[in-house]
């Protein structure tokens, strides 16, 4: 498939010349050919300026002719791309044939027009390729001849000069515009193989990953479970934590390496805090055998005080699972309204908060004190036989 | 007590399919099933059933590959339809996008296919008599929508959550019951059914735009 597109571009570049050539490429091109334009003008204003120190061209039509050039050329300048249009083309030859052809002199005396009608030329080349410029060309050059014709032998170099730099120079033109513009072509469409290559390269690679990770998770998944099938406890479990690490992987959000490592705040907190709390609540799952759910809503990036606030919510969710004697424990964790809030609730057993002895500190100090001590509040919701919420919150 | 509802099966998969029909067996009537969008859209026609377990992600939805475009499809189409019947989705799928597009589809509810038997069919019950069944993963999805559009939206009204069904969405998203809720906040059970039809009706009304824009930014 992609040989035929470049195909296609190749003959598109052979028929219509400019119009394969990239935008860019399209407006460097106009800007040279209206450059020349300009210096064309400058060229003109120039040598009428010494006819007229001569004295072989009075002031009013030397002042009117550099007027109307100067601002024909302004006007080429600013038109654009508009001026690929043939109404516009043929009113530019109209204004170079002017210049060669208006009798403002004297028959005889050398021309003023200089360089500036094979700006028209290149003009032509450039909007419409070797028609548009052998048209010009061949306008221009009768012109000249005209113009010999009535200034007799006198002008006859000037004209054969004029007339070989119309033809040569037209053709040249074209020539080197199409050089251009098809090594602009081939070059991207080289840039366009590269960049397929490259992400073919690229999507193979993925697959192989993909392929790879899956692989290793599913089997040793597999595996485990056909030892663990008289442990049904066990099985579920191993089923849980890899479903969740496959949907992680297929989110996009890391590799499929099963219910892995905590985010400990020791190594520096990286990640995302809904990841991380997801993190803790299968770590948890993989520890007791039991259902986290995880809701999570909005969302932060990981800094000490969230690493803190997700260790105490992970402490919080161990505990449900240890303790209330239930098989699911909820999960809500929340970045809201300047503040990150988990909540963690089980419909377990309960227990009566007075009741805790002084000596148990896991409720204290890794949960309840961990997040005070960041600035936060945590609250814990229960009676015996009401299931425990246990809300931990802290300002951002 | 009530009859029965009577239920239609939508899932391309046979296994789930057969393992759903003998968890409801004699708690509800099952009066079809289905694999595809096609053999979705004549059977519950055909069928009329109270209640439609859809699964979110189902192939053979013409011309859009998305995964989560089968069971919206399905949902529109019923709905051209002028269908009766009541969807509940159902999915093992966690993207946001899909759940949220087959509740804007028209469907009153959502539940993960973790869910267990006894709380499925009270969720069918629930469906069947015209009431919203957010689950706590629907709640948070639901929260992080509405908390993205922007404040100027089109339509204040439409686009914003009051603040007592903020406070109802996250409480089921902690994962309570309605009735627990409503024992919560001394309001009486209906009246959190209401607030929660409220945010569904939200849902399903407010500007496409400001729900795509929410999609996108979270590259879905």
């Amino acid at each position: 498939m992609m040989r035929t597109t470049a195909r296609r571009r190749e003959e598109s570049v052979a028929s219509s010349g400019l119009s394969a050539a990239s935008a860019a490429i399209r407006t460097a091109l106009r800007r040279v050919v209206v450059g020349y334009r300009l210096v064309g003008a400058l060229w003109l204003a120039l040598l009428v300026a010494i006819a007229v120190a001569r004295g072989d061209l009075d002031l009013l039509p030397a002042v009117a002719l550099v007027g109307v050039v100067a601002a024909w050329s302004a006007v080429t300048w600013a038109a654009g791309t508009a001026l690929r249009a043939p109404a516009w083309l043929g009113a530019d030859l109209l204004v170079s044939l002017g210049t060669i052809l208006l009798p403002l002199a004297e028959a005889g005396d050398p021309s003023v027009h200089g360089g500036y009608p094979f700006s028209s030329v290149l003009i032509a080349a450039w909007a419409r390729g070797l028609p548009g410029a052998l048209t010009a060309a061949v306008l221009l050059s009768a012109a000249a001849i005209a113009r010999a014709v009535a200034g007799g032998l006198a002008v006859l170099p000037e004209t054969v000069g004029s007339v070989l730099v119309y033809s040569f120079g037209a053709a040249v033109a074209v020539w080197g515009i199409g050089v251009i513009v098809r090594a602009d072509a081939e070059q991207r469409r080289l840039a366009a193989a590269l960049a397929d290559e490259r992400a073919e390269r690229l999507r193979s690679q993925e697959r192989a990953e993909t392929a790879a990770a899956l692989h290793d998770s599913v089997l040793q998944t597999l595996a485990l479970l056909q030892r663990r099938a008289d442990d049904p406890a066990a099985v579920v479990t191993l089923a849980r934590s890899e479903e969740r690490a496959l949907r992680a992987w297929l989110a996009g959000a890391g590799s499929p390496q099963g219910s892995g490592g905590s985010p400990g705040p020791r190594t520096g907190p990286v990640g995302s805090f809904s990841a991380a709390v997801t993190a803790a609540a299968a770590e948890v799952e993989g520890r007791f055998g039991v259902r986290v759910d995880v809701v999570t809503v909005g969302e932060a990036d990981l800094d000490d005080d969230l690493a803190a606030l997700v260790a105490a919510a992970r402490e919080a969710m161990a505990n449900a699972a240890e303790h209330a004697g239930v098989a699911e424990v909820a999960c809500y964790a929340e970045v809201a309204d300047g503040r990150a809030s988990v909540f963690v609730r089980d419909r377990g057993c309960g227990f009566d908060p007075t009741a805790v002895p002084a000596d148990r500190r896991g409720l204290a100090e890794s949960i309840v004190g961990r997040v005070e001590r960041r600035g936060g509040t945590a609250a814990i919701r229960t009676s015996p036989g009401e299931g425990t919420e246990v809300e931990l919150a802290l300002p951002r | 007590m009530r009859p029965s509802p009577t239920v239609f099966l939508v899932d391309d998969h046979a296994l789930f399919r057969s393992g759903l029909r003998s968890e409801l067996a004699g708690r509800v009537t099952i009066v079809g099933e289905a694999a595809d969008v096609d053999g979705a859209v004549s059977g519950v026609l055909a069928a009329d059933p109270d209640v439609v377990l859809l699964d979110v992600h189902l192939p053979g939805a013409t011309g859009d590959p998305r995964p989560g475009a089968g069971g919206r499809a399905v949902a529109e189409t019923l709905r051209e339809a002028g269908s009766r019947a009541r969807l509940l989705a159902l999915s093992a799928s966690d993207a946001p996008e899909d759940v949220i597009g087959v509740i804007r589809a028209g469907a009153r509810g959502y539940v993960t296919k973790t869910i267990s038997a006894d709380e499925l069919v009270a969720a069918i019950r629930r469906v069947a008599d015209g009431d919203a069944v957010f689950s706590p993963k629907l709640a948070g999805y639901v929260l992080d929508a509405f908390a993205a559009i922007p404040v100027d939206a089109v339509d204040p009204d439409l686009a914003r959550l009051t603040a007592r069904e903020r406070e109802i969405l996250q409480l089921v998203a902690r994962g309570y019951t309605y009735r627990e809720i409503a024992e919560r906040l001394v309001i009486s059970p209906r009246t959190v059914e209401s607030h929660v039809s409220a945010v569904l009706r939200k849902l399903q009304l407010d500007n496409r735009h400001q729900l795509s824009r929410w999609a996108a930014e979270r590259n879905l």
